[in-house]
């Protein structure tokens, strides 16, 4: 009687000890007695698991048996020898396991054995790799683009991009394809390997068509971080507008300290004309530490005259504020107030506006400024405002602290309950502060969120319903179309004005926009004119 | 590194394998796509979290016509709570398909654990993935509505 046979008469603990004596025998041997037993289980779990087991102790034991099963007809035999060549990473497997895929007739056969090839990782496995990479099967194809990612090909370059470029067309931007996710990553990762022709092509698609993708590039340009740097710095100056912001925003959450030369080099070269991707310059080197971020900000404190421009200057200031800092800005604002120059008026409104409470401090001890920053406190009329400062002036020093926060105190205007609701939702601290301050001075109740997650969970806890929403185009977590598409499904929010505010310039993300339920757009830059404007006729329509 | 798109194939077979099964429901996948924001494409989902090879999530959610039509399909005309045996019937075979996955997974090399799913209903209703990384969502179509699994593996 075979092995296998006299097996599955016996006992568990005979069982046990069939199976060591077994494991005395040649492995190649044993393996061809153990083999019936494995493709013809016994049924008892206990005893099915032994086997398994002992199998995978018998093959452990010489990798050429390993590879010889990958042929076997016997497939729960052929996929254990898979599994090992696996998970044993066996390089000498690897022709066998081409041959194997080559001959692979149906996508489940072919993607697990180039699961296996991709994880065992040597370079003759790309060949193979490529010729997938276009699959008619997306999860193949994206199997194979994942892993001549992380085999750094860069032979790849090309076919990688065109991928994404394709996804980036007219009629095709709509979804992101998961092989255009896939070759985005891999193009990161074969830049982490040191190719930065990868990182070149990666950037081109910066701005790509759809939001899901072009998020997924700027996570994966920050996540190479320091080496993106200096493949970024041509991008700031690139003839589209929103690559420019695209790539500031990129070098802001880099957040290293590299990215100040690209940054300033491109202030220095104009790219602040446009007041977005100014905006964006400067809360980019907000985040950038250093001395060069340091004073690059300071240089445009006297200049920027453009309100949201300013405040982003300010909010990056506060960002890095020290005392030196705070002496330097009270210089400033002075040499402009001697010179009759509006925009001495204009910084201390964004330090209001900003909610900068650490530059506030330091310009409040000044007699004069500390006298024109208490007046534009008394007439900003928002209520929150008020009482953030009105907080701060507790840690001020000064002869006036006292009769100065009585005195706000009487002016804090009174309850909100009554305003019109305002709903803004922007993933920048300084636009947020933007609709905070201009909101609140036509006489909204202005709440803010920082993407279209944030502002669903505030809408759904919410009683009663916001009168208009702001929302911004391209922020993490949830972007302003996704976040349009699900107020409006929300019966409250079928009519409700919703605004978009972007720097997008393109058509084809307006129309993305205005499917989604978007009701009117606010191209950025605005002036808190424009938008008041855009605020007050809305609340003229929806009061009349 | 990527996440391991390695991982989905055995969760798309577990799903049509299970349906089939269990509620003689025959889906056809769809093309995966990229899903970037948290809200769920339907009425009800079961989300399961899962650790070991890597950590992630998978979610099954389903329109109501297509929950309803498993209900049906897999207790007949005994349904007693609409609302209770829904959520437990989804849950269910969330719970099917991930072990299942998981199963051949395994045999992959790859081994996961899987928790017990939970149920989450309502219009809009989002679901939290485990990890930040991008979700891919593949959509299937069946006879009686569609239902989308969503993967999301760091």
């Amino acid at each position: 009687m075979s092995f296998a046979d006299s097996f599955r008469s016996l006992d568990f603990l005979e069982q046990a000890q069939a199976l060591q004596e077994l494991q005395a025998k040649p492995a190649d041997e044993a393996i061809a007695e153990l083999l019936p037993l494995f493709t013809t289980p016994i049924g008892d779990t206990a005893a099915d698991s032994m086997v398994r087991s002992s199998l995978r102790a018998m093959l452990q034991q010489d990798d050429a048996l390993i590879i010889d099963g990958l042929g076997s007809k016997e497939q729960a035999y052929a996929a254990l020898c898979l599994e090992m060549a696996g998970s044993r990473k066996l390089a000498a497997a690897v022709p066998a396991l081409q041959e194997k895929a080559l001959t692979a007739t149906d996508p489940e056969a072919l993607q697990s054995t180039l699961a296996i090839l991709g994880s065992i990782g040597t370079p003759e496995t790309l060949p193979l790799l490529r010729h997938h990479a276009g699959h008619e099967d997306a999860v193949v194809a994206a199997l194979c683009i994942q892993y001549l990612g992380s085999l750094g090909d860069e032979q790849s370059i090309g076919t990688l991009a065109s991928i994404i470029r394709t996804n980036n067309a007219e009629d095709r931007y709509n979804v992101c394809e998961i092989t255009t996710w896939k070759a985005i990553e891999a193009l990161g990762d074969i830049g982490t390997k040191g190719s930065a022709d990868a990182l070149r092509s990666l950037i081109e698609f910066i701005h790509h068509n759809n939001p899901a993708a072009r998020r997924i590039v700027q996570e994966t340009l920050v996540r190479c971080g320091e080496i993106s740097i200096p493949m970024l710095a041509p991008a700031l100056l690139d003839p589209d507008i929103d690559s420019r912001i695209m790539a500031a925003n990129a070098l802001r959450d880099i957040n290293h300290k590299a990215a100040a030369d690209p940054l300033i080099k491109a202030l220095e070269h104009g790219a602040a004309v446009d007041a977005n991707v100014g905006f964006a310059i400067y809360e980019a080197l907000g985040q950038t530490p250093g001395v060069k971020s340091l004073v690059a900000l300071t240089d445009a404190l006297p200049k920027e005259a453009e309100p949201s421009t300013l405040m982003a200057v300010v909010q990056a200031l506060e960002a890095l504020a020290t005392p030196m800092l705070g002496k330097r800005m009270g210089e400033i604002v002075t040499d402009r107030m001697s010179a009759h120059d509006p925009q001495a008026q204009r910084i201390l409104q964004a330090v209001i506006a900003a909610h900068a409470i650490q530059l506030f401090l330091f310009l409040y001890t000044d007699p004069v400024i500390g006298r024109l920053l208490m007046g534009l406190l008394f007439k900003c009329d928002d209520p929150k405002t008020m009482a953030i400062f009105l907080n701060a002036l507790g840690n001020a020093t000064g002869p006036h602290v006292d009769a100065d926060m009585k005195a706000l105190q009487a002016a804090v205007p009174a309850d909100a309950a009554d305003r019109p609701k305002l709903l803004a939702i922007d993933d920048s601290t300084a636009m947020r502060s933007f609709y905070r301050t201009h909101g609140a001075a036509i006489g909204f109740d202005v709440t803010l969120a920082e993407h279209g997650r944030e502002a669903l969970d505030i809408v759904e806890g919410q009683q009663d319903a916001f009168d208009v929403v702001v929302v911004d185009m391209n922020m993490p977590v949830m972007d302003g179309i996704q976040f349009t598409e699900k107020l409006r499904a929300m019966p409250a929010y079928a009519k409700t004005p919703v605004i978009m505010a972007t720097t997008e310039s393109g058509r084809s993300q307006a129309t993305l926009a205005r499917q989604c339920g978007v009701s009117s757009f606010l191209p950025k830059p605005f002036t808190p004119e424009m938008l008041q404007n855009k605020l007050g006729k809305i609340l003229e329509r929806s009061n009349g | 590194m990527s996440t391991g798109i390695e991982v989905a194939k055995p969760f798309i077979n577990a799903t049509v394998n299970v349906l089939a099964t269990m509620a003689d429901i025959h889906p056809i996948p769809g093309k995966p796509y990229v899903k970037k924001n948290t809200v769920a494409q339907g009425d009800v989902s079961a989300v399961i979290g899962i650790t070991g090879y890597k950590n992630g999530s998978i979610s099954v959610t389903f329109t109501k016509k297509c929950a309803i039509a498993l209900v049906k399909a897999m207790l007949g005309d005994d349904i007693q709570d609409l609302l209770q045996d829904t959520k437990d019937a989804v849950g269910e075979v969330t719970n099917m398909i991930s072990g299942q996955a998981r199963a051949g997974l395994a045999e992959m090399g790859m081994v996961f654990q899987g928790a017990t799913p939970s149920v989450i209903m309502g219009d809009n209703h989002s679901i939290t993935h485990v990890t930040k990384s991008p979700i891919m969502a593949i959509p299937f179509s069946t006879a009686n509505g569609d239902f989308t699994v969503e993967f999301c593996f760091e």
